[in-house]
């Protein structure tokens, strides 16, 4: 089984390096219209995540979108109001607040798809609309209903970009006039809790902010029960320059490893082939924040994945250093 | 088998309901809707997940909570939601030293329980190797790299595949399967 796992994280390596022959390359796209479709939270899915997804280093070229604001629709006024109160408290380059957007009835964010929740279709009783959002950093999780999704144009360095924002509504807590004990409090680390049905205000997040799907199970009359179905991702950085003893099968490891903590690290493994430092993060390292930093630090990531590859060879002797651009504190371990 | 007693009828039902009543995302395959009766066949092992993640400690959390603390069906629930407690931290998409160590915690004390509660039940090799995954955790880091479900797919794909009893054949019978 093992060698079996190595053996297929060797051949991920291959794929993605320019010294693959061209018919292992061609079987790609078979396996992609195989399993394109698998939607389950298996291996299969959390690869194809990573590749398509989070892997994507865009161009100043390919960022541009390219949009027809013809095909923007009016938003209902309580999704513009919270719209500007959102563009009061956050301060987003080159963006500002509009009575008209592009309409999405679903997203892909970090490979899980969010709808709306009138999207119909397939979002039946609105499915893929519930979920848990981190509302601010450090705050924790807080179930919630997309009502919107949408698009606006944001300029950037002269190009305009997509700036997607989800409009969200709120459980409310309940209250203790109700005289409702949760009896989920007794067991803390299983996640669930009792909320009440009713919707706070609409609310503005960014999918950039730590969000998941969430299962929901009616209680009593006004009452459920909600539970986050952890795929939140936190993001971790960690630079290294590659060692003269880097060798393929060591890439190979590394994929490997890099695999199992999904989200958590976010890199190309063309990348990890080439002879430059590279930085697995972000897509962009440029967007990488201290407090995003400081985050992982206090999750504890930082020194898993230091001990997750300790695990096989001594980090010193292959060149690893764990650096952050934008503090410039860099630590060997 | 061993008497769990207190589930019987009513309580099958009211946990087929509570299944019917909820509302998870796409991407998870819940349990069938007739759970714990023939009809709802064998259950596939991420049915198994969604089961213990969710829908029967909820369900139980429901029916026995407010029972005494003494009660066997109380300490059949908390034993249910040591096992699900332990789930959580084993199948995030994270991991940490606190994760391991929560993990083993939660395992260590359901498997207690379970001697508690079945004391003529002998544990079985799963329950052994259920506590090394602390360790593994942080050897391989979470889960999703290096759990069996990518093979019980393949199992599945393979046990839909006819082969006639014809030993030798399943690489053909594979091919013309896709």
């Amino acid at each position: 089984m093992v060698n079996s796992f190595c053996a297929a994280a060797n051949l991920r390596t291959l794929v993605k390096s320019e010294r693959c022959p061209n018919i292992v390359r061609s079987c790609a796209p078979i396996l992609e219209e195989c399993y394109g479709q698998d939607q389950r939270g298996t291996l299969m899915n959390d690869i194809r995540t990573f590749d398509s997804t989070l892997n994507e280093h865009p161009t100043s070229k390919e960022a541009i979108w390219d949009y027809d604001r013809k095909k923007f629709d009016r938003l209902e006024s309580a999704v513009y109001d919270a719209l500007v109160s959102f563009s009061r408290s956050h301060d987003v380059e080159g963006w500002t607040p509009d009575t008209h957007a592009l309409l999405h009835k679903q997203h892909k964010i970090r490979g899980a798809q969010y709808a709306e929740l009138n999207a119909g279709g397939k979002n039946t009783g609105g499915r893929n609309s519930i979920i848990f959002f981190q509302p601010a950093p450090g705050a924790p999780p807080v179930p919630g209903v997309i009502r919107k999704i949408f698009s606006m144009p944001r300029k950037q360095q002269d190009i305009e970009m997509q700036a997607v924002f989800i409009a969200v509504q709120r459980y409310q807590p309940l209250a203790k006039s109700e005289g409702i004990q949760d009896p989920f409090a007794r067991y803390e680390n299983f996640g669930a809790a009792l909320w009440s049905e009713e919707l706070g205000t609409v609310e503005i997040i960014t999918p950039s902010q730590p969000i998941c799907h969430g299962v929901l199970r009616n209680w009593q009359k006004g009452v459920c029960v909600l539970r986050p179905l952890d795929r939140v991702g936190y993001l971790l950085l960690f630079t290294f320059k590659r060692p003269s003893s880097l060798t393929s099968s060591w890439a190979g490891l590394l994929t490997y490893s890099c695999t199992t903590l999904r989200r958590q690290v976010v890199g190309s493994w063309s990348d990890l082939m080439a002879s430059q430092p590279l930085a697995l993060g972000l897509p962009r390292a440029t967007e990488f924040h201290c407090a995003e930093y400081k985050r992982a630090k206090e999750l504890g990531l930082w020194d898993t994945l230091y001990c997750f590859l300790s695990q096989y060879d001594d980090l010193d002797k292959m060149g690893l250093t764990q650096s952050h651009p934008s503090s410039g504190d860099t630590a060997k371990k | 088998m061993p008497d769990v007693g207190p589930i019987g009828k009513k309580e099958v039902l009211e946990i087929q309901q509570d299944i019917s009543a909820t509302t998870r995302p796409r991407w998870q395959s819940g349990p069938p809707p007739l759970l714990g009766t023939a009809g709802a066949g064998k259950l596939k092992a991420d049915q198994w997940r969604s089961c213990i993640e969710f829908d029967i400690p909820v369900s139980l959390v429901k029916l026995w909570s407010q029972t005494p603390s003494d009660d066997r069906r109380h300490k059949l629930l908390d034993s249910t939601m040591l096992l699900a407690t332990a789930l959580r931290w084993a199948t995030s998409h994270r991991t940490s030293s606190k994760h391991a160590a929560e993990y083993m915690k939660s395992i260590r004390l359901y498997l207690t329980s379970l001697r508690e509660l079945f004391p003529d039940v002998d544990l079985l090799t799963n329950h052994h190797n259920a506590l090394f995954i602390g360790d593994m955790l942080l050897r391989f880091g979470p889960v999703h790299g290096w759990w069996m479900f990518p093979f019980e797919r393949v199992i599945g794909l393979l046990q839909h595949v006819n082969t006639n009893d014809k030993i030798g054949k399943i690489h053909t019978c594979y091919l013309l399967h896709d």
